[in-house]
């Protein structure tokens, strides 16, 4: 084996090549140490370049992406379009055999290997929120939407951060999902996520936060921006509300740095922060029953405001375009017309009057009466609607009211009872030949079955009753002791009082085994 | 014959690296394999467009992450071919003993080794990189009417600049072959790198529609820096494979230079950086794949900057490493 340099009989050769041996590991040594020291330079370059984090609500409890994806996704090379053409073509032949649990796994797969496509992620979510959820048993079917929407949130997020898309998805998820009307199942949606966040310490607690990944100094941002004219106690958002959630994450959404190629996004998330806000109005107060863990959804006036600014703000933005400065001015004509039930409900009637003067409605042949009557049975469903139909909306209206005092929301229920009343005298001039029964019979017949479950507790609940409607409470303890013969229900969408406040005719009592369930 | 006459001629310093780096690259690019390679590589390209159908509408995007995740896989491949075809034989043959005894330094011998892979490895990037932007370009129907669909038109300019390309590579290669009894396999490599930039040349004046229009349109300006990046990598895992192959066979070398790039693409993707950052170079951040899907971004002069500095530390570190192994290795 030949080396260069001179070999001496005093063992120079040996030294020269230890002397070699030195350098090169002294070399080696600085060049590991050079890479070590200017490793945090680009490590810092990557994070401004890639993802923008500082003023992301939640960043800090967002993650990196996964370990696999990250190997997985360079090292596949052309590997990786062929498997994702074949997972692909076998997820649309699950999909059409309705064969959802599988698809949903093999979207998984796919999602690992496009982790970059926040439409992948969305993809995915949607399946199992709008999907499975469907094909589920009721009680599942709210898992899966919140398993659709963790997806997003947490890998869809940490793979994507700051995507437009995935906010979106989010903001719909909740807002129109979980709080809107397409699904007949909402309410049980509205009602299970409210559980979630009952109790005013619950909601606030870090851990429930931090696992919903909710930034809680965001959130108080929001309620600052949106309730600015309310004193600080009641500048709060309600997590028990879906539209809450659909607010959060449509704000966070905007305020993530603008890109120029996510414009359309933006718009959309824009609208879907109106639409959010719009739903907190209709029934962003919650009720909550004192007897389970049941809710209603009422109107919350807090957000009357907000929400006009943000009419205000469309018809300023769209002044220009005729087709949306139309649909905007409906929209603001819209927003009177709710304002005036929403007044009534709460029992504000010189709101409500105030406001059916403003609405294009006053100064016609309509009368407030009338509307608020219409407003239970639509006049183009009165000539199909019997008796029957009439009494039954009309005594859930009743056992409405009578829920909500009993949930020590008086103003409420003092406001359904005049709905009811409304209705009933409207009915009852409109159809001589099917008339409704005095108000006080029913709340009679009502009181005298809530009576009879109510008084063992001895908590005094019984007492609200009393206070809200001496009169009627008086006779329902002479009279009989049978349960009422008022029509019950035949199914979910037969329901006036629900169709005004959801969830209201589940404060009550019940004769069940599960009285006390809650 | 006077002894002027016979008295050799003073030779530069750097001759011997200059001629082991030199033989490395011809080995190198004679091997079929790694020709092979090469031009499956380009077909790859050439079909990707055709297999990013479920792209949800990110295709440009899809196509720039399946691009240079190739060009890195095909990358790793030549790489470590290279590497074991120009060390594992010299020493399996005894040839390098021969060439040692010259005298010839063994740092030297594996620099120039390594000189020699990383070149030829080069201009494969370099042809992989000018493929793959004429792909993006033919598959996203830049110039054309907003909301027409690409598929329907072809990009006529890359279409036939990359036939012919081929056509005229293949055809130079043979030619020199014949006259000058070089390599078939050889020539494809030589030939690719400045064909391929001529192709890229003309595709830059001449736009989609076959008229001349502004220079680059439709070409994906993220790519070349996103393609720079797989080849600091590339250099980094030549001269690692360079030196593993001091030791071990091609296969053996192989599977350590993919595990070393897996190793350091897992570095990127955990939490805190692991011990292992001292000796594994962060792969993730020579990778710009996922930067692709990122909106309106930029590699910037100063990250590519940044980037060699660390692909340079990790080379001569391990071409250190590799030094000392040889110089320990009985031959």
């Amino acid at each position: 084996m030949s080396e260069a340099g001179a070999e001496t009989p005093t063992g120079g050769r040996t030294r020269s090549r230890s002397h070699r041996d030195l350098v090169l590991i002294v070399v080696a040594t600085v060049a590991f140490g050079v890479a070590a020291a200017s490793r945090p330079g680009i490590v810092g370059l990557r994070r401004e370049i890639a993802p923008p984090a500082g003023r992301v609500p939640g960043a800090e409890l967002a993650g990196s992406g996964s370990a696999v994806a990250a190997v997985l996704a360079p090292a596949s090379g052309f590997f990786r379009p062929i498997a994702l053409n074949v997972l692909w073509l076998r997820l649309g032949a699950l999909q059409e055999d309705g064969r959802y649990f599988e698809a949903a796994s093999l979207a998984a797969a796919i999602a690992e290997l496009q982790p970059k496509i926040p439409e992948v992620w969305a993809y995915q979510a949607w399946n199992m929120a709008f999907n499975i959820s469907r094909g589920s048993p009721p009680r599942e079917r709210f898992q899966w939407v919140l398993e659709g929407a963790r997806l997003l949130r947490e890998r869809g997020l940490d793979h994507n951060p700051g995507s437009a898309t995935i906010y979106r998805h989010l903001s719909w998820f909740f807002f129109f999902k979980v709080d809107g009307v397409s699904d007949p199942t909402s309410l049980v949606y509205q009602e299970e996520l409210a559980r979630r966040f009952d109790g005013a310490e619950r909601a606030r607690r870090s851990d429930l936060l931090d696992a919903w990944r909710l930034d809680a100094r965001f959130l108080d941002g929001l309620a600052r921006d949106h309730l600015a004219e309310l004193a600080e106690p009641a500048r709060v958002l309600d997590l028990r509300v879906g539209s809450t959630h659909g607010l959060y994450w449509a704000a966070a959404g905007l305020a993530q740095p603008e890109r120029e190629s996510e414009r359309w996004e933006r718009f959309l998330l824009r609208r879907f922060e109106v639409a959010s806000l719009h739903g907190l109005l209709d029934h962003g107060h919650v009720v909550r029953s004192p007897l389970r863990a049941t809710f209603a959804f009422a109107p919350d006036l807090r957000f009357v405001s907000a929400v006009a600014r943000a009419l205000d703000d469309d018809a300023r933005e769209f002044e220009g375009d005729e087709y949306i400065a139309g649909e905007v001015s409906e929209a603001r004509a819209r927003f009177r017309q709710s304002l005036v039930l929403y007044s009534t409900l709460w029992n504000r009637s010189e709101d409500a009057l105030r406001w059916w003067g403003d609405s294009a409605l006053a100064g016609g042949e309509l009368t407030l009466d009338r509307f608020l009557s219409l407003q239970v049975i639509r006049s183009e469903d009165r000539v199909a609607a019997g008796r029957d139909d009439a009494l039954l909306r009309f005594s859930q209206l009743v056992r409405g009211a009578l829920g909500l005092a009993l949930s020590s929301e008086p103003d409420l229920a003092a406001g359904v009872l005049a709905v009811a009343t409304a209705f009933r005298d409207d009915w009852n001039r409109e159809r001589p030949d099917a008339l409704l029964p005095d108000r006080e019979e029913i709340l009679v017949a009502v009181l005298r079955d809530w009576r009879r479950l109510l008084e063992p507790r001895g908590d005094g609940l019984v007492d609200r009753l009393r206070r809200f409607v001496p009169g009627a409470f008086a006779r329902a303890g002479v009279a009989g002791d049978g349960a009422s013969d008022l029509p019950r229900p035949r199914g979910d969408h037969e329901d006036g009082a629900r169709t005004l406040l959801p969830g209201v005719d589940t404060l009550g009592p019940r004769a069940t085994a599960t009285e006390d369930g809650g | 014959m006077t002894r002027r006459a016979t008295r050799a001629r003073p030779r530069a310093p750097w001759a011997p690296f200059v001629a082991i780096a030199e033989g490395a690259f011809v080995e190198v690019t004679r091997q079929p394999a790694f020709t092979i390679v090469l031009l499956g590589t380009l077909a790859a390209y050439a079909i990707t467009p055709a297999l990013s159908l479920f792209s949800l509408g990110e295709e440009a995007r899809v196509l720039r992450d399946f691009g240079l995740s190739t060009m890195l896989v095909s990358g790793l491949i030549l790489t470590s071919i290279a590497a074991g075809s120009v060390m594992r034989r010299e020493v399996e043959d005894q040839t390098v003993s021969a060439l040692l005894a010259k005298p010839v330094r063994r740092e030297t011998f594996l620099v120039g080794k390594f000189a020699g892979v990383a070149s030829a490895v080069s201009l494969a990037i370099v042809v992989f990189a000018i493929a793959l932007m004429l792909s993006a370009r033919a598959s996203s129907g830049a110039g054309h009417d907003h909301g027409h669909d690409p598929h329907d038109h072809l990009d006529w300019p890359v279409v036939a600049g990359a036939i012919g390309g081929l056509v005229l590579v293949a055809g130079m290669a043979a030619l020199r072959s014949y006259r000058h009894g070089r390599s078939f396999c050889g020539g494809i490599v030589v030939f690719a790198t400045p064909i391929a930039s001529a192709v890229l040349g003309v595709a830059a004046v001449i736009g989609p529609d076959g008229r001349l229009g502004e220079f680059a349109t439709g070409l994906d300006g993220f790519l070349v820096p996103a393609s720079v990046l797989v080849l600091f990598s590339m250099w980094v895992l030549a001269a690692f494979a360079v030196s593993v192959a001091v030791w071990v066979g091609r296969g053996a070398t192989f599977l350590a230079t993919s595990t070393l790039l897996l190793a350091g693409l897992a570095i990127g993707a955990a939490e805190r950086t692991p011990a292992g950052a001292l000796v594994v170079p962060d792969f993730s951040l020579f990778w710009a794949g996922e930067l692709a899907y990122v909106p309106d971004v930029a590699l910037g002069v100063d990250y590519l900057g940044h980037a060699a500095l660390q692909a340079l530390a990790f080379t001569v570190a391990y071409l250190a490493l590799g030094a000392l192994a040889l110089r320990r290795r009985a031959l």
